[in-house]
Order: C-alpha cells, then structure tokens, then sequence
C-alpha cells in the first residue's frame, strides 16, 4: 500500500467503525420496539449500510461491499414490510457488523479484502435467508420478497436449460455451505426457487419488446458486427502485446457499446453475456484479473457467441449453445478478481470433463459460495472427482499458505475533531502571533525594556498559552458515547443468553473525556455490565417474587464531577452479598475471621477486585470465573481511576468508575535528590514530613522504619533506590514525602521539596528501555527535566513492612 | 564533478553518500548525514537511573526530551571533560531521536560507495563492531559508523 492508499483505506475503516458502532445500537433499539419498525430508524441504519457500501466499492473492497450490498437489501425490505424484524434477523444483522468490523481490520492490515472463508458470503447468505423467512408465507406469495427478485436478476436465460432437471423442492436452507474452496466465492442455491417466476418475466419482456423494436434491429446487426470485431481485434493484439493498455480500453468501449444496444433492444440475454465479458474486461482494465490466455481466450469465446447470437437475429433471439461454455468462461475468470495468477476451479472442473458448461454457470450464477461445494450438492460431479480437481487447483497454485488475519483491532490512529475546536485553535495561534510580535517590539519601539508596553504584552501572551493549553487538551476530548454505544449490544446479547430481560438506560454520553481514557474504559465495561446482568440482574420469576418489574434496569452514566469522569453502572438487581463476600475472603485467607465484621461495605466489596476472586455459585460461559474484575481494576488504574462500590440486597449495585480528566497533565510535587529532579504526582502524596530520630527504627537488616502519626511506615530512600549522590544522608536533614496507592503507603526520603506544579507529561524514549518506577518525564519553568515517579512501582518495590 | 558522477553511475549508486564527520580523540569519524538531524551545543544533562553508563541522561530540546548518548563512553574510550568545542549531534534512527556527545565536529563529507571499504574483521577494538567501513578520503581515513548498532537495542540497557 502506497502512502495515499494507507490513507483512503485508514479513513474508510474509521468511518465504517463509527458507522458501524452508530448502526449496532439502532438495530437493537429495532428489535426492542417489536412489530412495527420505526420507518426513520430503518432509512437510518440503511443510509449507513449505503454509505458504507459506496466507499468499498469505490476501494474495491469486494466481499464488504456485497455483505453491505446484501444487509441495505434486507433494510429495503424492512422499509417495504417485505421483511420483519425478528430477533434473529437483528441477529443476522449483528453478526453481519461483527464480521464487517473483523474485516475492516484485516483491510487496515494488509489493504486487501479476501473473503479467504467464505464467511462474510454465508453470512450474507444466512441473512437473506432470515430476511425471506421472517415474514409469514402468505405476505410471500402476494408480493415478491426483493431479495428473491434480485437473485433472479443474476440468474441467467440459461438457467432454462438446465433448472428442468433440479427439483425446486431442493432449494435447501443451505446456510451452511462448506467452505471447500475458499476462494471461489460463494453460492446460494436459492436461485432454482426463483427462476421460473423470473423465466416468465423474460419471456414477456422480449415478445413485447421485440415486437415494437423490430425496424431498429437491422441497424443494431451491422452496428454489432462491427462493433464485435473492433472488440476482438483489440483483444488479438492484447494477446501478443500483454502490456498495452489502449486494446484493453478499445474493447471495452466497442463491448460497452455493444451491451447498451442490447440492452436497448431488449436482448436480455445476449446483454447479459455483453455484460459478464465487459465486466471482466474492466477487472483485466484495472488489474485484478492478469492478462493470461485464460482469460483472453475466454473473452474471445464470448466475442464469438456473441457474434453468433447477433447473426441470428432479428429471427432467433434465442442463444446459441457455445454461449454457455463461453458465459461459464467469463464467470469463471471473473471470479478470480484479486486472486491473481491462480487457475480457477471451474475451469478445471470443464478442462477435466468432469462437468459441462452449462451445470458451472448455474452453479457460478446462483450465488456466490464455493462452486465446488454447489457442484457436488447438486450431484453435478462427485466428491472424489471435485477432490481430484482440488488437488490439481493446490497444485497448479503452489499452495501459498498466508498468515491468519489479524483479528485484533488495532487502536485509531486518527481522532475526528469538532470543527469548531480547530476554529478555536486557529484563532488563538493568530492572536499568539500578534502577542509574540507585541513582546518582541514592546522594548525596541519605546526604546526601553522597562516600557509600560511589555508586562502587557506578557501578560497576554500568559494569557494566550494558557487558552491553548485548554483548546489544545479538549483536541483529545471526544465524546464517550462511542464506547457506550457498545455497550448496548453486550448488555442485549448477555440479556438474551440468560433469558433475562434488562433495559439499559445510558445518560452522559454527551460527556467527553480523553481519546485514551475512551479507549481504555471500553474493556472494563463490557465486564462489569455482564457481571451486572449476570450476578445482579434476576430472573424474571424471582424479580416477580421480589415485587420488582420482571424488566430488570441497568443504568449507564457518565459525568463530570470535580477534576474526574465518573462513569457509573447501576443495576436494579439482587446485589453483592457481603456475607458471601466475606466467607469467600476468609475461606481464600485475605482477612480473619475475627477482623471480618469490623470491615466496612466499601472494604468489603473491594474484595470482589482481588484476582480470582469469585462467590458465583455457577460458573457460566460470560462470568463467574474470578478473572475479569482484577483486570478491570488494573485497567482503571492505567488511567489512574479509582471504582468504588455500593450494594444494596434486593435493591442493587452501584459500581462507579472515577477517572481523572486528563492523562497529559497532572498536578504533582516537585523534590530533588541530588542533582536529580523528580516529580510525585499529588493525588498518591499523603503528607510530607522532617521526621525526628526518636520515631525512626532501624531494623536489623538495615530497613528503617518510621512512624508517622500512630503508624509504621518504610523508609524508601530515592538516592540508594536510584543510585545517586544525596545531598543529604540522615533521614532528619532531608524530608519524607508519604505517598500511597492501592491501601499501601511508604516513605520517600528525599532531600528536599522544590513545589507544586502543573506538569505537562512526557513519555521517556523508548530508547532507554524501561527505568524502573518512572511512568514518564516533565519540563520545568526553568526547562530543565524532571522524572515523574510512578508511585505503585516504588511501592511494590519496597518489602511489606511487619 | 561530471566525471564523478559518471564515476558513481557507473557502481550503480548514483544516491548522494555525505558523510557529518566529526572526531572523538585522534580518529575522526563519519555518520550518514541522512541520519543527523541537527548539531546542537552542550546542554544541560539530566541523569536518568537505570541506563547504561554511556547514556549520559536526557535533555530538554526545546520541549522535546531525548536521551544523549556519550560515543566515547559507548566506544569505551578514556573519557575526558566537556569543553566548549564539545557538540551534541541529534540523530534520528528508526523511531528514536538521540543526542551524540562528541568531542568536536569536523565537516560534511562526500564519500563515493566504492571509496568505503568493509571493516577489518581483525582486532578486537570496541568501536570495531559499530563500524560500516572505513572511508578513503585522499590519503586519509574516516571511520563510517553504523547509526543502528550504535544505539544498539532498546533492551540493550546493561552492558
């Protein structure tokens, strides 16, 4: 991928995500609200599906752009009533966005689309299926369901020679089709339902047609011959002259020329072959598809149908029968796009003998599945023989292996910007440039420093910097109702599984907060709301009992309190027991049994985030497990968050997460060691104290102990942790800074305390490695750098103290 | 210069190949100049813990903070003080900036491909495996280093 490319496709993949993540929720609000769908809803859900499929199509991202293609059909019938929307074509239209966003990070990766499963294709598959299945079968019959109608658009006239001997009743459900040959795209053997309706239809078309266009068809021959030769010519010397674009173009204006006129006339089925070979003229245009003799030759069989089909006319529009070899030709290369250089199975198949021409195009034209698996269901070649060609096919490929796709999604890499911030922006680095200038000029232009002009223009200039501080900070805001919107499926797919109904209410959303806070909550969310509808939400029979709504309610918010982001989830359901809490504490030995009832609640539950911890009764596959809430602590505290909980039996829990606002600036106190500098954020820092020798301890092993206020602290001293010459070496001339986290607080001795500041945090390089207990750096007023402490590193540095 | 260039053609290398040299004790030595990024005055140093001795701390680049290296220390060189010739030469290398202290900066060099010889493998000096070649300049000889080796690995912190 080139540079432009990376860019197009990292922008495709960011709106899709967006889309993808604004649709989720629609869709789920679709399905609660029942029987009749919001028309506005729907046209909502559509225009994003629209959009998205407009954009891969533009990148030729082929397998996202026919799933897109398919799940707007499935709107269009939503709209039209033509499709209802059942829990499991919601279902369908999830799973869809799952696997379009496991896509879009495959494309991220490698800027191609392969749809190497076939899992998109039975996705899409399964999803019409649903769609035709979710109406009852009366509405059917009276109107044609879109989906069945298009289907047959793709099925062509051949098929009536041919669908005769396949019973209609054999039309299966087939959502499971093996994925054989992974390349080969997929197929639906929906097509035998629909084509006679369809066969019908034609039928009509070309008598009325034919009929009132019969003195326009003398000049359409004579210009079709021509046109064909023009056609063939330039594929000739596209044959001894592989590189040449112009032949390419040639034929395929003359073929396009050529299909209009068909169109035109009503030759339904001669276009259509027009058609196929015009399209795979266009993937041979644009690369997709390698100019092999394979593939020229089989425009040129199609040129001669073609040609075939015109001399006929105006007598016999019928088509001639090598125009099925030569349409099965054409379907076959052009199913090779992005697949370079690799011979198809098709081909195979009709090079072997083993199937004839007219079986491939039925099975290449039902849909889109691994032809190979059609074939053989249908009994059109036996497994043995579809084995051997397989062989042939890995043969023939050299076999190339290629790495899974990453499934991971890789974090954004670009931000979407309010407008109005960037306005904002631009404004204040104007007003800075005519502050600088102010300053500059204050002195010279009065010809003193000491001029009334400069403390102004200082003073604005502080003024200035600071504003842009503020603007450039809320760059990184973004709203959080990204990550909330995921939530709401979670909480619908775990409601679903435990057959627990729970309506979840989000508020806030509008609330912003840092892109990396956004990014980090998500996970610990997605926990704590499936524990919350696990664990706390009942059952609807014991809701009932308990005088509840059977609907459980769980309440997502997000605020801003003070410096922090509180982002809280309350449920309406049983609560934490704090009797099981303990038992399981004691049982696991993290507090006596003596001590257990002196602990208050917000002690107690601080138990549930210890690892492994868990008083589930039954594990199940979404919790219960004791893994999960350790990490959503550890989580939390990446962003130095803190949760807190409160519990009420029968009535609910409260879980709120309490995040900082902003991880580029933290409050923090300046100390020195030495030459050293280092900054120990203010939120860990207790107090700060010049102990008296009469409080200090030194333990045998040379550990000094201290105590402040009642209680026995560790000394830590930063020049022997760090290496570096004190200025001072008794505990009584230098200062001990408090700091805590986590319950655990020790002693720093440094030598002495330089002040409060704001710091702007800076990563160190990563070319130092990783120095132990240092979460970053900062530049000070005077510019010189500090070390900011990481303050839980250096605590767990430290031995407990007895 | 024409026939030079024809001369360069010729090898098969027709890209620039200047060289920021600059001297550290008696030797004199050459960076690819693609990979300076400017040439800086001492600055104050901070001492961060836990690195390598020949990391001599960070400094504030205007706003930027990046780590500065000592090439003598690095190529385990007596060390002397730093006097108001000492210069420090930023570099980037794959994603990190760093600053080189070295006693003085020489000049930029062009030094055609086919005038770098491979290092003698003989010898067990330390700085031999930070060479890329030894550069034939005139009568005299620049010693190429290699930038990536010399910063060496990230997790190459104890040596």
């Amino acid at each position: 991928m080139d540079d432009e490319t990376r860019e197009i496709v990292s922008s495709f993949v960011a709106e899709s995500r967006e889309a993808i993540d604004e649709v989720e929720p629609l869709l789920i609000e679709m399905s609660a609200s029942g029987e009749a769908p919001n028309a506005d809803v729907i046209a909502r859900v559509f225009r994003l599906f629209h959009s998205m499929k407009g954009s891969a199509s533009y990148l030729q991202f082929g397998s996202i752009e026919r799933i897109t293609h398919r799940a707007e059909t499935v709107l269009v019938d939503l709209r039209t009533g033509t499709a209802a929307p059942t829990p499991a074509l919601v279902e369908a239209l999830c799973q869809v966005l799952d696997a379009v966003r496991a896509r879009l990070a495959q494309v991220m990766e490698t800027g191609i689309d392969e749809d190497e499963s076939g899992e998109l294709e039975r996705l899409g598959f399964s999803l019409e299926e649903i769609s035709r299945r979710s109406v009852p079968s009366g509405v059917e019959s009276v109107t044609p369901v879109p989906t069945v109608a298009r289907a047959s658009v793709a099925t062509p006239i051949v098929l009536s020679a041919v669908t005769v001997a396949t019973p209609v009743s054999e039309s299966p459900s087939a959502v499971v089709v093996l994925p054989l040959v992974a390349e080969e795209a997929v197929a639906a053997p929906e097509a035998h339902a629909v084509a006679a309706p369809s066969e019908a239809r034609h039928a009509d078309e070309s008598t009325t047609d034919g009929v009132s266009l019969a003195d326009l068809v003398e000049p359409f021959i004579i210009e079709g011959r021509d046109l064909l030769d023009a056609c063939e010519q330039a594929l000739l010397s596209l044959e001894t002259d592989g590189e040449a674009s112009g032949p390419v173009a040639t034929a395929f204006r003359a073929l396009h020329s050529f299909k209009g006129n068909c169109g035109f006339l009503g030759y339904v089925e001669i276009e259509r072959l027009a058609h196929a070979a015009e399209t795979l003229l266009e993937a041979v245009k644009e690369g997709e598809v390698p100019r092999s003799p394979d593939v020229i030759g089989a425009l040129l069989t199609s040129v001669d149908a073609l040609r075939t089909a015109v001399s006929r006319l105006p007598g016999d529009s019928s088509f001639p029968e090598g125009a099925i070899r030569a349409a099965a030709l054409v379907q076959v290369e052009s199913d090779a796009r992005g697949v370079m250089g690799q011979t198809r199975i098709g081909r195979i198949l009709i090079e072997r003998g083993d199937i004839n021409a007219s079986d491939l195009v039925e099975a290449l034209d039902a849909d889109r599945a691994p032809v190979g698996t059609v074939l053989a269901e249908r009994g059109l070649v036996t497994p043995a023989r579809l084995d051997a060609a397989l062989g042939e096919q890995a043969q023939r490929r050299g076999v190339t292996a290629r790495a899974e796709a990453r499934q991971v999604e890789k974090p954004q890499t670009s931000l979407r910007v309010d407008v109005g911030k960037l306005d904002a922006l631009m404004d204040l680095v104007g007003e800075l440039i005519i502050a600088e200038t102010a300053v500059i000029h204050a002195p010279s232009s009065h010809g003193a420093v000491s001029s009334q002009e400069l403390p102004k223009a200082l003073a604005q200039l502080d003024r200035i910097t600071r504003s842009l501080q503020d603007v450039a900070m809320s760059l990184r805001m973004v709203p959080i109702d990204a990550t909330f919107r995921k939530m709401i499926r979670v909480v619908r797919d775990v409601a679903n599984k435990q057959g627990k109904q729970v309506a979840l209410r989000v508020e806030g959303e509008e609330t912003e907060v840092d892109k990396t806070v956004a990014e980090i909550i998500g996970d610990p969310l997605v926990h704590l709301l499936r524990n919350a509808v696990d664990h706390g939400i009942e059952m609807p029979e014991v809701r009932a009992a308990r005088g509840k709504p059977v609907e459980g309610t769980l309440k997502l918010t997000a605020s801003h309190v003070g410096g922090e982001i509180w982002v809280r989830i309350q449920d309406d359901g049983g609560g934490i027991s704090r009797t099981r809490v303990l038992e399981k504490a004691v049982e696991r030995g993290l507090v006596t049994a003596a001590a257990a009832p002196s602990l208050s609640d917000a002690d107690v539950f601080a138990f549930i985030f210890e690892a492994g911890f868990s008083t589930a009764a039954a594990v199940t596959d979404i919790s219960g497990r004791g893994v999960g809430m350790d990490v959503v602590k550890r989580q939390i505290e990446r962003v130095k968050g803190r949760i807190d909980i409160a519990s009420v039996p029968e009535q609910g829990t409260t879980i709120t997460l309490r995040i900082p606002l902003t991880l580029a600036i933290i409050e923090g106190m300046v100390v020195r060691v030495g030459d050293t500098s280092f900054t120990i954020p203010l939120l860990c820092i207790r107090e700060s104290v010049v102990p008296r020798s009469k409080d200090v301890t030194h333990l045998a092993d040379g550990e000094e102990i201290v105590r402040i206020r009642g209680q026995l602290l560790s000394v830590l001293r930063m020049h022997r942790f760090y290496g570096i010459e004190p200025l001072h070496e008794r505990l009584e001339d230098g200062i001990l800074v408090v700091v805590e986290d986590g319950g655990q607080a020790v002693c720093l001795f440094v030598d002495e305390l330089i002040g409060q500041r704001q710091t702007v945090i800076k990563g160190l390089s990563g070319f130092l490695g990783d120095p132990r207990s240092l979460s970053g750096c900062t530049v000070l007023g005077d510019g010189r750098i500090s070390l900011i402490l990481d303050v839980a590193g250096l605590i767990g540095a430290v031995p407990r103290a007895a | 210069m024409e026939a030079k260039r024809i001369e360069e053609e010729e090898e098969g290398e027709s890209q620039l190949a200047k060289f920021l040299t600059f001297v550290l004790g008696a030797e004199t030595y050459a960076l690819d100049i693609r990979h300076v990024r400017e040439i800086i005055g001492m600055q104050k140093i901070t001492t961060v813990p836990d690195v390598p001795a020949y990391i001599k701390g960070v400094i504030n680049l205007r706003g930027k903070v990046i780590p500065v290296m000592d090439v003598r220390a690095r190529f385990r060189l007596p060390l002397r003080d730093y006097d108001d010739r000492t210069c420090i030469i930023v570099i980037h290398v794959r994603e990190w900036s760093v600053g080189l202290v070295v006693d003085r900066v020489s000049e930029v060099l062009d030094i055609p491909p086919h005038q770098i010889e491979p290092p003698p493998r003989v010898g067990g000096a330390t700085s031999a495996r930070f060479l890329e070649g030894m550069g034939k300049v005139g009568d005299q000889v620049r010693l190429v280093l290699n930038a990536e080796e010399l910063l060496g690995a990230p997790g190459e912190v104890v040596l």
